[in-house]
């Protein structure tokens, strides 16, 4: 518990400079891979947006989907995940970069990174899927 | 008289339809202020296949609601990467309704095969380029040639290709790929999403006989798009010859 208290402290360190937005994002990020990573599957209502759920067949099959990942076996990419994020048009729309954990081309590692779809739902920010790489 | 008019007219879209292996639907798009390159289409020889990650059900506007935020904020990207967009449904679902999309027009460069991505010239693609034809600017401004179009002789992949894209995710689930399917139940696209990529690839190559390679996203840089789509390009080259086209 403590650990994780300190670890949100760092968090908020590292991106207090940049806003509320950038807290946010940065806190969303960090929950994410608490879920995909240490499967933590409490916090899916917390990260995943309801669509994004209904549209994965639902909370108990995506919770099942992230059970059966294998376990991170490298702990030293942990914990705090490299967030880079635009806001749409609409002040409720989101492109957000995460840096992949097994880089697909390690010449290019500027271009490593999962580009994320996230809604504001409630007034929070949720992960509502991701979106196919291109130039 | 009436009658004859309603069946001249059945029989003039009748016959329209018949031309054509696939209807194309349109959309209208919103567009960035921003710059982007134009080609003469005989400058394409290939279209490259995707899949956009998304559900299945997005929308081509969707999808350009979301590249219209790509790009850096000086260089925002100038609408959807891809030009033609594919919505179909899922094995054992019954939507979305499977329909073709015109995205990005065929004469503007596209953004699908990555910037980094660049690719041999053949005589054709040479002349045009030296004839100064691959031009880019912003909308009312002056467009010229770009010299950035060309690496070491190659030029960007995106000049000589169009992205089709097939709306859904055809990978398997992973932190970088939420949305994937589980890897116990893997998802391939239907025959009818290879019937409709053939005959859009065929009735391309009947307008643009130049348009003679289909390719996939990851033959040209590392991606995991377009997932299993990959493995049916063999497929679609065959079908699309049961519709009198030739492609490699």
């Amino acid at each position: 518990m403590r650990v994780q208290l300190a670890l949100f402290g760092f968090v908020f360190t590292l991106t207090g400079a940049f806003g509320s937005t950038d807290r946010s994002m940065a806190e969303l990020f960090h929950k994410y891979d608490q879920v995909m990573l240490h499967k933590k599957v409490e916090l899916v209502d917390e990260v995943f947006s309801q669509k994004f759920l209904k549209e994965n067949g639902g909370k108990a099959e995506f919770v099942s989907k992230v059970k059966g990942l294998p376990p991170v076996t490298n702990k030293s990419l942990l914990p705090v995940p490299k967030v880079r994020w635009k806001k749409g048009e609409s002040d409720k729309l989101f492109l957000a970069r995460l840096r992949d954990l097994n880089p697909r081309n390690k010449a290019k590692k500027e271009q490593h990174g999962t580009e994320f779809i996230v809604v504001e739902e409630a007034g929070k920010l949720k992960v509502d899927g991701t979106l196919s790489d291109g130039e | 008289m009436k009658l004859l008019i309603s069946s001249l007219l059945a029989l003039s879209s009748f016959s329209a339809f018949a031309q054509d292996l696939i209807q194309v639907e349109r959309v209208e798009y919103k567009r960035n202020d921003t710059s982007f390159c134009t080609r003469p289409v005989e400058m394409v020889d290939t279209i490259v296949l995707h899949h956009s990650e998304t559900p299945s059900t997005s929308t081509p506007e969707f999808i350009n609601q979301l590249h219209l935020v790509r790009g850096t904020p000086a260089d925002p990207w100038y609408m959807i990467g891809y030009s033609y967009v594919l919505n179909a449904p899922y094995p054992g679902e019954t939507g979305p309704r499977a329909r073709m999309t015109e995205g990005r027009p065929l004469e503007i460069v596209g953004a699908h095969a990555g910037s980094s991505a660049f690719v041999p010239m053949d005589e054709v693609q040479l002349r045009l380029w030296d004839e100064g034809k691959i031009v880019c600017g912003k909308e009312g401004g002056l467009f010229k040639v770009d010299p950035a179009q060309l690496r070491d002789g190659k030029i960007k992949a995106n000049v000589t290709s169009i992205g089709l894209v097939v709306v859904g995710n055809y990978a398997p689930f992973s932190r970088e790929n939420p949305n994937g399917y589980s890897p116990s139940n893997p998802r391939y696209p239907t025959a009818n999403t290879i019937d409709m990529l053939a005959r859009m690839s065929c009735q391309l190559q009947r307008k643009y006989p130049r348009m003679r390679y289909i390719k996939w996203h990851s033959y040209y840089h590392a991606t995991t798009c377009p997932g299993n789509i990959k493995d049916f390009i063999g497929k679609i080259r065959a079908k699309s010859k049961e519709y009198g086209c030739e492609f490699n």
